[in-house]
């Protein structure tokens, strides 16, 4: 059993919006740098997103963000089961959780 | 000994015909200006421009409806290609705000800006004082400064959100409030990035032009307070018209019939009121997707917290006041083609 962390400050201290194409920082760039790599290699069963010691999360990022690992894993409870989110503030904690079951 | 004193020789020749090249080309140089002076003066008349006093006035946050008249007659008079003087010398009151939207739009490639001459208030007036604080000579230059101290601050953007601005205006915020306070600016990142996203869309939905995007910030030191304004302006279509124009929720027949009877029946908030109900339940977006056009929403949300003293939208007629939604601010008559987003954030010493 493995278990990948992808850390979002070694990505970027800021966050951006949804797409490569609106600017640095953003959720399309995260995805494709830091956790598409590490669950292609053997055995990955579970995800850890790292997401302390940033400015803070948009919900562009977050929904994003969400939307990628359903398309990954194919769908929200497979997501609930693989993937783990560190972040200190609750409020975006919640409101990842809530944006990937809404955001349909 | 000879030969040191041959050296010292070819020494003093070289640094007096160095000396007297210099003065040579500073009396070629006098000259060159004296005579192009006296050419300018015999064949280049002085330009005269049209004198257009602002009103004293001169704010979109305090006086809308005069300050958005005024602008339009000025495009008015350059669209018809007469010269026109943008006279701010009479002003007594304005703010960071419309400085921005000002700045804007000089730098608009749709201004036809060479028939335009703009003339700031005058030293020694607080208005003059605004203009120097927020530096407004380097907004129009477009120049940026990455190191500042002063809580000053100026960026440009066309299409993308850019985070290195973001960066410095987040690290001068907390400089400016102390350390202490980072954990209570951390949703200031998230709002800026929401709402340059926003205007980005709303601003240029076509990404045709490239329009200016200007986002500056004043620092206030108070009695026992500390403040810091933030104003970014987007000029395009104007957040309003976008959103009818680009998002089927609210461009279908229905839709339009029962805007257009509201407008009837009661034009006196229609836009406001329009934005007022929607934006805390997210007004949708171009794209039509139903987890994207939340981004306002957001904004919304944040704008309560406690430490936002003021957070506005202006734009086309509207002007939301995101801290006191209960009831819409009227509407003006004339429609200003831009979103600008004002805020302000007070901690007490």
């Amino acid at each position: 059993m493995t278990k990948v962390i992808a850390t979002v400050s070694e990505f970027t201290n800021i966050p951006g919006g949804r797409f490569i194409k609106e600017g640095k920082g953003s959720a399309e760039e995260f995805f494709q740098k830091f956790v598409e790599p590490i669950l292609a290699g053997p055995r990955r069963t579970s995800l850890t997103i790292d997401m302390t010691g940033t400015w803070g999360y948009p919900p562009s990022f977050t929904s994003q963000l969400g939307i990628y690992l359903k398309e990954y894993f194919g769908g929200v409870s497979e997501v609930l089961e693989h993937v783990k989110i560190q972040i200190t503030d609750p409020e975006t904690f919640d409101r990842f959780w809530a944006q990937l079951e809404d955001d349909n | 000994m000879r030969k040191q004193a041959r050296r010292h020789a070819v020494g003093v020749r070289r640094s007096l015909q160095e000396f007297d090249r210099r003065q040579k080309h500073g009396a070629r140089l006098r000259a060159y200006h004296v005579r192009r002076r006296e050419f300018n003066q015999r064949f280049r008349p002085k330009q005269e421009y049209a004198d257009s006093p602002a009103p004293e006035v001169f704010s979109i946050l305090n006086n809308r409806s005069a300050t958005v008249s005024y602008m339009q007659n000025i495009d008015k008079n350059l669209q018809n290609r007469i010269f026109t003087r943008l006279n701010l010398s009479g002003v007594k009151e304005t703010d960071l705000a419309t400085i921005c939207l000002l700045t804007g739009y000089m730098l608009d490639s749709k201004t036809r800006s060479p028939f335009l001459e703009v003339v700031i208030p005058p030293k020694g007036t607080n208005s003059r004082k605004l203009f120097d604080e927020v530096e407004f000579d380097r907004m129009v230059i477009k120049q940026r400064r990455r190191q500042f101290t002063s809580g000053r601050f100026l960026s440009r953007s066309d299409t993308q959100v850019n985070t290195d601005a973001i960066e410095d205006i987040l690290n001068v915020t907390v400089d400016f409030f102390g350390e202490e306070r980072r954990n209570e600016l951390l949703n200031l990142s998230p709002v800026i990035v929401e709402i340059v996203e926003n205007t980005g869309f709303h601003a240029d939905p076509k990404k045709e032009n490239k329009l200016p995007w200007i986002f500056n910030t004043h620092i206030v030191r108070g009695d026992g307070y500390r403040e810091l304004e933030y104003c970014i302006v987007d000029l395009g279509v104007g957040m309003y018209d976008s959103i009818k124009k680009n998002v089927e929720k609210w461009n279908t027949a229905k839709a339009k019939v029962i805007h257009r009877l509201t407008a009837v029946l009661d034009h006196s908030t229609t836009q406001s009121g329009f934005l007022t109900k929607n934006i805390p339940n997210g007004i949708g977006s171009s794209t039509n997707e139903i987890h994207r056009g939340k981004g306002v929403q957001y904004v919304a949300l944040r704008a309560k917290d406690e430490m936002y003293q003021v957070f506005d939208i202006i734009t086309n007629k509207a002007h939301v006041k995101l801290k006191d939604m209960s009831k819409p601010v009227k509407d003006i008559p004339e429609n200003l083609s831009a979103t600008i987003y004002y805020w302000k954030i007070r901690f007490n010493d």
